[in-house]
């Protein structure tokens, strides 16, 4: 799906994908030490532009682009799955600063709570994907122990987010992005 | 008296819990396990309240490695 708006930051801005980000979005799954916790992707841009096309029609799913304030693509993250008052976040892949990566899951938090009325957003990390496991922390992602993913043959910590407590989680990672 | 630079390096050391030993000029983030962007952005703060001043959004965005985060408290707060 489409969201019509773009959500502006301090350091980013975050919008829909469209075709004309496939290449970024196929170039930045290429990179080996950014995907080395994801399943691999085939570097097609005409499959990646086929799967943007349906992921822009599929209900429940919004995909975003992250821009630094120049324009310059720095990043993707996602809320997928949507059922009802719950919704999934992640494809996080972050190529710029701290800083921005905060603020794009930040805005995309927002996005989930305030604009689409999601109550829970769930996570599935990776247990040795620690930076996105911090990350995910810092934002109010709750994780369980580890458990095992036969599909994907992997040990993910699944998590949950509560828009009840986002306030909190928020301007605590405010305080320390923004210092204000 | 600690230097502007083993200042700046024992407080990196300290938000990553590694040994000073392990942080040097070139370290960056992402070099260690210990330096991903949580403890980034936590760095930074430590090191603006040490010191007593804010970096400007500009510069921030720009501090990758140790060297970068010397010279910009160098610039910042004075040798």
């Amino acid at each position: 799906m489409m969201c019509e708006k773009i959500l502006k930051g301090r350091y980013v801005q975050i919008r829909s994908i469209t075709e004309n980000d496939a290449q970024f979005s196929v170039e930045i799954r290429q990179d080996k030490e950014k995907n080395k916790f994801l399943h691999t992707v085939e570097a097609n841009i005409d499959k990646q532009i086929a799967w943007i096309k349906k992921q822009q029609n599929s209900e429940g799913d919004y995909f975003f682009i992250a821009e630094a304030l120049d324009g310059k693509k720095i990043g993707t993250v996602g809320i997928y799955d949507i059922k009802e008052k719950t919704g999934h976040l992640g494809r996080l892949l972050m190529i710029g600063n701290p800083f921005q990566t905060f603020e794009a899951v930040l805005l995309s938090m927002e996005f989930a709570y305030n604009i689409l009325g999601l109550e829970e957003l769930y996570g599935d990390v990776h247990v040795d994907n620690t930076p996105s496991l911090n990350i995910s922390e810092a934002v109010g992602m709750h994780f369980k122990e580890p458990e095992y993913d036969g599909e994907l043959d992997r040990w993910v910590k699944y998590g949950i987010a509560y828009k009840s407590e986002f306030p909190k989680y928020k301007g605590e990672v405010e305080a320390l992005i923004y210092r204000d | 008296m600690d230097s502007l630079d083993t200042k700046v390096k024992n407080i990196i050391a300290g938000i990553l819990g590694v040994s000073v030993e392990n942080i040097n000029d070139d370290t960056a983030i992402g070099d260690l396990v210990e330096w991903d962007s949580l403890h980034h952005i936590h760095i930074i703060a430590a090191i603006e309240k040490e010191f007593g001043f804010r970096f400007t959004p500009d510069v921030m965005m720009d501090l990758e490695d140790v060297s970068d985060i010397v010279s910009a408290t160098e610039e910042r707060a004075g040798k």
